[in-house]
């Protein structure tokens, strides 16, 4: 092959790996952003969620709650239907890592989708929920 | 009347020791309808285990074993401080003397929550590295046996003694960290063929002269979840003036291992895979190999591709098909005082079909193509190729 073809074929491909890199590391930049939290203290009754912090891009907001073992997750699954878990898995109680596409235990590998079902074991039960509902301003989860 | 007075005395004791045993130990599902997991103290109970049948097409032999069963005790001290054991018996029967099954701790560790992302851990644990060292319930891999580069090469289920600290970042969604301390190998047990496997303690009577260091970064991103990791430590735990006579670097870093390693797991409605490499350095094989004369190699290598599609019927039963490739060199580098061992350059073609009719319940058939460079070293007559058939069923609750 003719040398200058040949280091264009190099430049036009690494051009084209670059962009697709770029293209793939942009929205996973983006997926990364931290996720939306509160902080209460909150030992029995209602935490109120300003619906506010629902956007577009997030759908998820997680509660830090001061008297409770284990954070909340509040997800958005449609424009007026919140749910919440306990961000503990079903399997062995650890902890769950909250993102923006699902629940992911480390300890053995289960994962729970947003709607808190299991998605790969070894968990058999779906998250533990919390009964919510919503009115104008808030998402109103009770404990 | 005295006879039916202590019959019912009896009765009435027997009733509140059933009873008052079976409120203490409650199983998970017990606990979680009962809400007691979020209450500051909880036993938990659980387990898995499976049965594999292999059929060796090739040597026309088969066997069935019980390959393990497992039982998980947890305990909840207070929400900062919890317990965790897994107590394993591999192949059934455990008889002194003879060649025969294995009793062991996979895990008995302490863990003590800093906060809601960071907790750390202390005694018998298992460390982030790999897929199948942290996952190896029979529900969350494909085959009947583990991947095999996860055995020879990745010493799975590798435990060791030491502390380790785990957290997630809040600035980043999704990226878990961790890091860990353990007690170092034991290279004079080292095997040709099973790379580092043999100089595992796993927490019996280790020696603590030599320690080691290993680290990962877990991170999830939509379906895919991405692992690396890496373990460097000692090996060789003897006295200095022992080590100085027989020619061999001693002391917490002394003849060292490194383990470096990498996986992509995607899972998605349907389609899934997983991909991993691994690769070990032994720097000081050759010293090694003139003391012990174990054919250790100075590096070698190995890594698996699997891809499957997975079908969940209405009434929530599990079909999946899958094949794997593997591939392995355990004697990538070899010093010039090893034995060449053309057999230990492997490729592993697996493919199957597992059914799981309720969660925690699989059913697995698959086949196994071994592929060797050449045949094994043995006084037996064999070939440089096997094809397995097995069969089994796990569970895990």
């Amino acid at each position: 092959m003719n040398p200058e073809r040949r280091d264009f074929l190099k430049k036009a491909c690494g051009t084209c790996a670059a962009l697709l890199t770029l293209g793939a590391i942009v929205p996973t930049v983006q997926s990364c952003a931290p996720l939306m939290s509160i902080k209460t203290d909150v030992k029995s009754g209602d935490i109120q969620v300003a619906r506010m912090l629902f956007t577009t891009e997030n759908k998820l907001v997680l509660i830090r709650n001061a008297s409770s073992e284990f954070d909340i997750a509040v997800v958005q699954l449609a424009d007026n239907h919140f749910k919440a878990f306990e961000m503990q898995c079903s399997h062995q109680a650890n902890p769950l890592v909250a993102t923006r596409t699902g629940f992911f235990c480390n300890a053995h590998g289960s994962s729970f989708t947003l709607n808190g079902q299991v998605k790969n074991p070894p968990a058999t039960a779906n998250l533990r929920e919390y009964p919510c509902h919503i009115d104008i301003y808030s998402v109103i989860v009770t404990l | 009347m005295n006879t039916a007075f202590t019959k019912g005395l009896s009765f009435i004791f027997l009733f509140c020791t059933l009873t008052t045993s079976y409120a203490q130990v409650l199983t998970k599902e017990d606990s979680l309808a009962a809400g007691l997991l979020a209450s500051n103290t909880a036993t938990v109970l659980s387990g898995y285990g499976n049965v594999n049948y292999t059929n060796n097409l090739t040597d026309k032999q088969s066997n069935i074993n019980l390959d393990r069963v497992v039982l998980f005790v947890g305990h909840k001290f207070s929400k900062k401080i919890s317990f965790f054991s897994e107590l394993e018996i591999e192949d059934a029967k455990i008889v002194g003397g003879s060649a025969s099954g294995e009793i062991s701790f996979e895990q008995a560790f302490l863990k003590f929550n800093i906060n809601r992302s960071n907790y750390i851990t202390a005694g018998l644990f298992i460390p982030r590295i790999g897929i199948i060292n942290e996952n190896h319930l029979p529900t969350t891999f494909s085959s009947n046996n583990r991947p095999f580069v996860e055995k020879y090469v990745i010493p799975a289920t590798w435990r060791e003694l030491g502390v380790g600290y785990y957290g997630s970042s809040a600035r980043i969604a999704g990226l878990n960290y961790s890091c860990a301390l353990v007690n170092g190998l034991n290279s004079p047990s080292f095997e040709s063929g099973t790379g580092i496997r043999e100089g595992r303690f796993e927490g019996r009577d280790a020696n603590a002269n030599s320690i080691a260091v290993t680290g990962a970064l877990l991170h999830y991103y939509k379906n895919f979840r991405t692992q690396v990791s890496a373990y460097y430590g000692g090996s060789l735990g003897i006295s200095k003036a022992s080590a100085d006579t027989l020619g061999l670097n001693t002391g917490l870093f002394g003849t060292p291992v490194g383990l470096y390693e990498a996986n992509v797991q995607y899972s998605g409605k349907h389609l899934f895979f997983k991909a991993l490499g691994c690769f070990v350095t032994i720097r000081d094989a050759a010293k090694l190999n003139t003391v012990y004369g174990n054919d250790t190699p100075e590096k070698y290598f190995g890594g698996y591709f699997e891809a499957g599609y997975k079908h969940t019927t209405k009434n929530a039963k599990i079909w999946q098909a899958y094949g794997r490739f593997e591939y392995m060199d355990l004697n990538l580098k070899l010093p010039s005082n090893a034995v060449l061992n053309h057999s230990l350059t492997r490729r592993y073609i697996v493919a199957g079909l597992n059914f799981q009719p309720v969660a925690g319940v699989i059913v697995k058939l698959d086949y196994t193509l071994m592929i060797s460079n050449a045949a094994p070293i043995s006084n037996t007559p064999v070939t440089k190729q096997k094809n397995l058939i097995n069969l089994g069923v796990g569970y895990s609750f």
